[in-house]
């Protein structure tokens, strides 16, 4: 058994995409040996996908993004994604995307160990789904993954991975569950559950179909789903869930219900969806710490009092951002003075660092701001630091001419008649020990505090604009793998219409000859029933057909007898035309045989 | 113009990857990689004698997207699993390309570069759709109506 490292991407790498990967097992990739996929972000849009099937393996099975950037530079791995909306987001990560319908993405039904992390799954076709994995390692793991399912008749996941921890689920579903798991002690920590569909079904975040063993969900958010987990056959622990259901209907210790998601997430729409927990909510510091992950979806430490859900609303979270704010000044103010631009940086951070504490996310704007403010006054400082070098350098200019005059004037009361060039002498003297002093007090720090909060706010800037943007081609280009979706199933709708046209005309016509056929033989059958009807009636009056034989019989020998008597003698011939009629008469009622 | 990735090997016994079954598919020069397409192997520094061969590129100029992703539908067929405990799952493609039924010139072109191109007729004649058993020349030549 060997360690194989392969990697996914577009642009250079072993592989195109992971369904090409994964069918290498067993051809190329050994099943034998523990393989790892390394994912790159290539060119910041998503990895097409198609429905792959994990062979059974005796070694394992290993997805995780590469560290670093792929090709264009967009980070591979989304948990670097730093202070920034909670999802899907094919410039931010690695995002395996998925149009099939009726299938899963990712299917996996060995006992093989899987591990899954720090990887963006996106599906967007109808009855579509990320995962059928109905069995794995005991020791497999799901975690730090975004998981988003874009049609409103996305379907259920089966996800039989004993331990998943701080994942984000998003559903616009009308009808399905999130997942489905079975005969597994699944535990499930600090995931947020969000679904947005219309909910016209009963629907769950978690729904345990069968086994006796134990379902444990644990500090994670379910909002849109009109029922509680369900834990059918085996046992179900809830405990410190937050939910917009009541606390009673979703049951469970420690569970805060009747939440609204909006006032809770920092946004709780689809198209815009932003799993973080707001500042101003019931989730953070509700979650227990005892079983809370020890770091959050992108990495960061809890804190003693965790926060329900997948990302971690840190208490310490502007100490956080800001060193985050001091990295990028560290950036751009270069290696030669960033000791004493940091040293100075870190005095004034850590002034705002108290507010930033207690008002987090909405604390390191005001942060921004206050450092902006503080870049701006330092650098009129520096202004004033330049203008006062520059009456040390052009002091015989006129202005330092006035200004040393003014000086003078101001002192000569005190000191007496100082000849200008002592006065010079003394001023640039000053001008210089202060000029010195900002020098080592902060110029360049203040440099480049100024350049990094330049940095930052076009940054910030640019951020705000691709949000919109990226809001909209969001948007866009759901509607378009809808539109796409639709035009495939339009297609095959059209092809099997075709097919089933023709099919159906040979079968109508095969239809129609049977009932033809059918018909001739119900016709036959009918006569042949009048027929039976009538021999029937014919079989009851037997006697009575005996006597009209006897009398046809008679008629005839007296027909015989009265043609000779006709013929030989005088019989009065129209008694004998009259008895002949009767008889033909009875002749004709009689039915035929 | 798309480009289909077929298994050249097959993984075992159906209901496994057969030679042939389509993979994934993409546009035209779609970006594969080098285990997947001889060129990239090549262009990544390794030697020609050394390449796998493990999948082959099918060129069909007169595919458009719809239609690939059609074909590249997936690797696996799957009810939909009303039942999750019991999914029925078949883990071959969906669609296979008949490689064993390419013409002399075509076998030798495919040796040669891993890569073929062929006209949506020839495409087509190869094609089974395994859900019905059918060539796909066989499915588009019902008459309509």
């Amino acid at each position: 058994m060997a360690v194989i490292v392969v990697t996914v991407g577009k642009t250079g790498r072993n592989y195109s995409s992971h369904t090409a990967a994964v069918a290498d097992i067993g051809v190329g990739l050994s099943a034998a040996d523990d393989i790892t996929l390394e994912s790159y972000n290539d060119d910041g849009t998503a990895i097409a996908e198609s429905a792959f099937t994990v062979p059974a393996m005796t070694g394992s099975l290993t997805m995780q993004p590469a560290v670093g950037s792929g090709a264009l530079g967009h980070p591979n791995d989304h948990r670097t994604r730093g202070a920034v909306a909670l999802n899907v987001d094919p410039a931010l990560g690695v995002t395996l995307e998925f149009a099939g319908t009726f299938a899963a993405m990712m299917t996996v039904n060995a006992a093989q160990l899987l591990t899954i992390q720090g990887l963006q799954f996106s599906t967007t076709g109808s009855r579509g789904r990320p995962f059928d994995i109905t069995n794995t390692n005991a020791a497999s793991r799901i975690e730090d993954c975004i998981i988003k399912q874009s049609h409103n008749l996305s379907n259920v996941s089966t996800v039989n991975i004993l331990t998943q921890n701080n994942n984000v689920w998003v559903s616009a579903s009308d009808d399905r569950d999130i997942m489905h798991v079975f005969s597994r002690e699944i535990t499930i920590k600090n995931t947020t559950f969000v679904n947005t569909g219309a909910q016209t079904a009963a629907i769950r975040a978690v729904n345990k179909t069968g086994g006796s063993q134990t379902l444990t969900i644990t500090n994670s958010v379910h909002f849109g789903f009109n029922n509680p987990p369900l834990g059918t056959g085996g046992v179900l622990v809830l405990t410190n869930n937050a939910t917009d259901l009541t606390a009673a209907a979703f049951g469970g210790t420690g569970t805060i219900g009747s939440l609204v998601p909006s006032d809770q997430l920092e946004n709780a729409t689809f198209a815009l969806f932003d799993g973080r927990a707001k500042s101003t909510g019931a989730l953070p510091d509700a979650a227990d710490a005892a079983s809370a992950t020890a770091t959050d979806i992108l990495g960061q430490t809890r804190d003693a009092s965790p926060t329900i859900g997948a990302w971690e609303f840190l208490s310490a979270g502007g100490a956080v951002a800001l060193a985050g704010v001091l990295a990028a000044v560290s950036a751009v103010v270069g290696a030669a003075s960033v000791t004493r631009a940091l040293a100075a940086a870190s005095a004034s951070v850590s002034a705002f660092s108290g507010t930033l504490a207690t008002a987090g996310q909405v604390a390191l704007a005001g942060a921004l701001a206050a450092v902006s403010v503080f870049s701006a006054a330092l650098s009129n400082a520096r202004a004033l630091s330049g203008q006062l070098i520059s009456l040390s350098t052009v002091a015989g200019s006129m202005t330092v001419l006035r200004s040393i005059a003014g000086f003078i004037g101001s002192t000569s009361g005190v000191v007496g008649v100082f000849s200008i060039a002592r006065a010079l002498a003394a001023v640039s003297a000053s001008v210089s020990a202060f000029s010195g002093t900002l020098a080592a007090a902060g110029e360049v720090a203040l440099a480049g505090i100024v350049a990094a909060s330049t940095v930052l706010a076009g940054a910030l800037s640019r951020a705000v604009g691709a949000s919109g943007t990226l809001a909209a081609v969001s948007t866009a280009t759901g509607t378009l793998a809808r539109l796409l979706s639709l035009t495939g199933q339009l297609a095959a709708a059209s092809a099997l219409s075709a097919t089933l046209s023709s099919a159906g005309a040979v079968v109508l016509a095969g239809a129609l000859a049977a009932v033809s056929a059918a018909t001739g033989v119900l016709s036959r059958a009918r006569v042949l029933t009048g027929q039976m009807s009538a021999l029937s009636s014919l079989s009851a009056d037997a006697s009575v057909a005996r006597a009209v034989s006897g009398v046809v019989a008679a008629v005839s020998v007296f027909a015989g007898a009265m043609s000779k008597t006709v013929a030989g003698a005088a019989f009065p011939f129209v008694r004998i035309q009259s008895t002949l009629r009767n008889a033909a008469n009875i002749i004709a009622r009689l039915p035929r045989v | 113009m798309s480009e289909y990735l077929v298994a050249a090997r097959s993984r075992g016994a159906l209901p496994d990857f057969q030679a042939g079954d389509v993979i994934i598919g993409g546009p035209d020069g779609s970006g594969w990689g080098s285990r997947e397409r001889k060129s990239a192997w090549i262009a990544a520094g390794r030697r020609a004698a050394d390449w796998p061969a493990h999948t082959v590129i099918v060129r069909v100029p007169l595919h458009n997207w719809a239609k690939t992703l059609e074909y590249a539908g997936g690797s696996t067929i799957h009810t939909d699993n009303t039942d999750p405990e019991f999914p029925v799952i078949l883990a071959f493609g969906r669609f296979n390309f008949a490689l064993s039924e390419l013409s002399g010139a075509e076998a030798a072109a495919l040796d040669a570069n891993g890569e073929i191109e062929l006209t949506d007729d020839r495409a087509d004649a190869l094609l089974t759709d395994r859900r019905f058993g059918l060539r796909m020349s066989i499915i588009f030549a019902q008459p309509q109506g």
